[in-house]
């Protein structure tokens, strides 16, 4: 569905992690799970907490998992582990400084020193961090620490980088800003694994993985993540990975039920804004 | 059976200029505001975990503080026990093996019998979907959403007016919030009065009887749901973002839509089609039937004018987290090596005097010191005030000989050399707040590096303890944290020393769980950073060497040699 296998994809398949590695018959964090992601390719995972999304995400990321059987190759991504984004900056920002973050996270990307000024320049402009480089942590906003963290981590032009709930902590203008940096990566070829529980940044195109339970339970597009096949016949896959389906999408649903609304379901603001509904039901289409 | 319900029947929050939000019994209130703005400062103010920064709080005719006789504060406890508390990821706060001894601790404080307790808690987990089986459970081997549920059960089984909550869905399945929303609706329904911290609107405003949108200014709008509904100016007024929901249904109401019928999308729905089939919504029906006969477009909403002055709105304004000083400290501007130079030459002078003049004296080069390095030791008072007890018990303990008698020479010696101590400490905490930790990481792996490379030894060594001085800070915030939670769950401010060791022990344990977290974050984005797989990270040599380096080191030097010379 969303392009043909390629020889480099990151593959994986059975993996099933056991939350105490010594013992095969402890609780399962993950089950079963296959997934392939190719390069520069863009996925939302999305999932209630304890659904198992962050543990994929940090086997995915390649960082090291104990109690993890099953097969993963690495692909396009490469074997260091790829860049990786948390929800809280401060857990991840290890200079005082901006510029000192930058500075660090390029040196131990081994970049050769005389570059190293330079390029911590052009990350802090990207990540419109250049006013405040010389700055502690403790004069800037959540949201412009957590730009750091996601400039810091994209350092190294990694072929991938994994976002794990990195805008959980974040208002609606800081959240749009990493994820504008987050689309530009993906722009320049970066694949962007997108964990999150904000269903209002999925794309009516893109591609979401669900997990419940450990289990990857859902893998399609945005909109029918939100909606299913059949709103009416059968309960939505957001829904069904316990998730909240947000007020707007249930507003389409009610007026789909009542024969106003047509699918596609309207997802995103702009599609709202364009959309007729139908003056009484069975009328033609708006 | 205790009385839920006594007691005066608002909550109270009077700001310095006198100007007051009163919070109603039966009543939820939702706080809003932008990230940053304070709301959970504003609730914990209001829960007497943090300074009141001048805003008066009363539970009915319970003040939350009470003025002592010499002019000091002291927290009320009558008031404490009015309200029951959940702050965010409240399950990080469980401390009990079970999860029957957990809710037992949250009712404590109140007097109850046994019977009576047991029936607070079976109707605690009974809110919460839980049969009695559960009181045996323990809780850290429960999932995170069970713990979160007791967490709830907790801020339910207490027999309390109030219940101050912040955040409640963040994290949970839709399951878990529908039975967070429900829960509270019964309590307001038997007479409770929520104040309730959300930046979830699609949660939290059906569940809204009043909202409080504060403002970054510290300027508070106390107004009704429907009345937000069309004031989308308030939203921005207040710094925050129309959410996405409402600007999409905003036409809607334009044209008449029942502000009461936003709240239920099913409502919503038939009555958007019962609008188009032109059924007239009595007062308003007339306009929207003539000018939009065939279909409601959702046209874009036109951007609101900006937000017109209001000095109706009372001023509440919570201090936003912030250390005390931001200045930059001018020791900053030297080498760190040359800093580590001067603490290094100090500090051994300093611990190589052995009479009480020289330790006077060498008190004397460090106070200049601090004050020429305008050095914020004030941020480390607490921990100079406590190594100061503790010395002075220490030489105190080494005093006492045999059958009680007092060696007054023993606690002397015993005295100078915690001194000089401490003298050292003041010194090394400045240090720290002068270089940050990556430079002085830089500076030491200068000094231990040969030919561009460094021993992987020295490598970790320098890199464990820079990193260490970089999350004290981080470490001393988790602290405070949860000590502000231990009171709020005690609700007892006494000094005696089982409650002392009881607020320690509630402290404690979730402190360290803590410290688990953050190690395994930390642990998570080094390794994604490459540290610890690339062998040879590149050295950047970006200190200098200037004569300002110079200087600072021979002072240094000259004042270790006069105190050599003071004897």
């Amino acid at each position: 569905m969303f392009g043909l296998p390629q020889d480099d994809d990151l593959l994986i398949k059975g993996l099933t992690v056991h939350s105490d590695p010594d013992d095969g018959s402890s609780p399962v964090r993950l089950e079963g799970v296959e997934l392939r992601l190719a390069r520069g390719e863009w996925l939302n995972l999305v999932g209630v907490n304890g659904s198992g999304k962050s543990t994929l995400a940090r086997i995915v990321a390649g960082l090291s998992a104990s109690g993890a059987t099953g097969t993963i190759r690495r692909g396009f991504a490469g074997a260091m582990p790829s860049a990786y984004v948390m929800q809280q900056p401060d857990a991840q920002l290890f200079g005082e400084t901006p510029r000192e973050e930058m500075t660090f996270a390029l040196e131990w990307m081994g970049v050769p020193a005389p570059e190293i000024p330079q390029r911590a320049e052009r990350m802090l402009e990207r990540a419109d961090l250049l006013a405040l480089a010389d700055l502690p942590w403790k004069r800037l906003s959540g949201g412009q620490r957590q730009l750091a963290a996601v400039a810091a981590a994209a350092a190294g032009r990694s072929p991938l980088i994994v976002f794990d709930e990195a805008t959980s902590m974040l208002d609606a203008a800081a959240g749009s800003k990493v994820m504008a940096i987050a689309r530009e990566l993906q722009a320049e070829g970066t694949a962007v694994v997108w964990v999150t529980q904000r269903l209002e940044e999925l794309r009516p195109d893109s591609r979401v993985a669900a997990m419940a339970g450990g289990r990857l339970v859902f893998d399609g597009n945005g909109r029918e993540f939100l909606y299913g096949a059949d709103p009416l016949r059968e309960t939505s896959p957001c829904a069904a990975c316990g998730l909240r389906l947000p007020y707007l999408a249930s507003l389409a649903v009610e007026l789909h039920r009542l024969g106003r609304l047509a699918a596609p379901l309207p997802m995103t603001e702009e599609e709202w804004c364009s959309l007729r509904v139908r003056e009484k039901a069975g009328a033609e289409r708006g | 059976m205790v009385d839920a319900t006594e007691g005066g029947s608002e909550l109270r929050l009077r700001g310095p200029l006198g100007q007051e939000i009163a919070i109603r019994a039966g009543t939820v209130t939702v706080l809003l505001g932008a990230n940053g703005t304070g709301k959970t400062s504003l609730l914990e103010i209001a829960a007497g975990l943090r300074d009141p920064e001048g805003i008066r709080v009363s539970y009915g005719e319970e003040p939350l503080w009470l003025e002592r006789a010499n002019g000091k504060r002291r927290i009320n406890t009558a008031a404490l026990r009015q309200y029951a508390y959940a702050s965010q990821a409240p399950e990080e706060y469980i401390v009990s093996r079970t999860a029957g001894d957990e809710l037992n601790e949250a009712l404590k404080p109140y007097s109850l019998t046994d019977a009576e307790r047991d029936e607070w808690i079976d109707r605690a987990l009974a809110a919460v979907g839980w049969d009695a089986s559960w009181r045996s459970r323990d809780p850290f081997r429960m999932s995170g959403g069970e713990r979160r549920r007791l967490a709830l059960a907790c801020l339910l089984a207490p027999p309390a007016r109030w219940l101050l909550v912040d955040e409640p869905t963040a994290g949970l399945d839709a399951a878990g919030q529908q039975r967070v929303g429900d829960a509270l609706r019964k309590r307001r329904d038997e007479g409770a009065g929520i104040l309730l911290v959300s930046h979830d609107t699609e949660w939290a405003l059906p569940l809204a009887d009043r909202l409080l949108l504060l403002s970054p200014d510290g300027r508070i709008r106390c107004c009704g749901r429907s009345d937000l509904l069309s004031h989308p100016e308030w939203w921005e007024e207040a710094g925050m973002e129309v959410p996405e929901w409402l600007r999409t249904i905003t036409p809607l109401l334009r044209h008449g839509l029942p502000p009461d019928r936003v709240w239920n999308p099913a409502d919503l729905a038939q009555e958007w089609a019962r609008l188009l089939d032109g059924g007239g919504t009595g007062a308003n029906g007339s306009g929207f039937g003539q000018s939009n006969s065939d279909r409601i477009t959702m046209e874009e909403v036109p951007r609101s004018n900006p937000p017109a002055e209001s000095a109706d709105r009372p001023i509440l304004r919570p201090r936003v987290d912030r250390e005390e000083s931001d200045a930059i400290v001018p020791l900053a501007a030297f080498d760190p090596r040359s800093v580590w130079l001067a603490y290094v030459l100090l500090s051994l002078s300093i611990f190589s005097r052995h009479s009480w003049s020289g330790v006077a004296m060498a008190a004397v080069v460090v106070l200049a010191a601090t004050a020429l390095g305008r050095m914020p030791l004030m941020r480390w008072r607490g921990l100079l005030t406590g190594f100061l007890l503790f010395s002075m018990t220490v030489s105190l303990v080494a005093g006492v000989g045999k059958g009680w008698t007092f060696d007054s020479e023993a606690f002397l010696v015993t005295l100078q050399s915690m001194v000089r101590t401490l003298l050292v400490m003041v010194l090394g905490l400045g240090l720290a707040l002068a270089i940050t930790p990556l430079r002085l990481r830089r500076a030491l792996e200068q000094l231990f590096s040969f030919r561009g490379r460094m021993p992987a030894w020295a490598q970790k060594f320098v890199l464990t303890v820079t990193l260490m001085l970089r999350f004290i800070p981080m470490f001393l915030h988790e602290w405070e944290r949860f000590s502000r939670h231990a009171i709020a769950r005690g609700k007892e401010s006494s000094m005696a020393l089982r409650a002392v060791v009881r607020r320690l022990l509630a402290t404690a344990l979730p402190f360290l769980l803590a410290l688990f977290r953050i190690g395994d974050q930390v642990a998570a984005a080094l390794e994604s950073r490459g540290v610890g797989r690339r062998r040879n990270p590149t050295l950047l040599r970006t200190q200098k060497w200037r004569k300002r380096d110079t200087a600072l080191a021979s002072s240094a030097m000259a004042a270790a040699a006069l105190l050599w010379l003071w004897g």
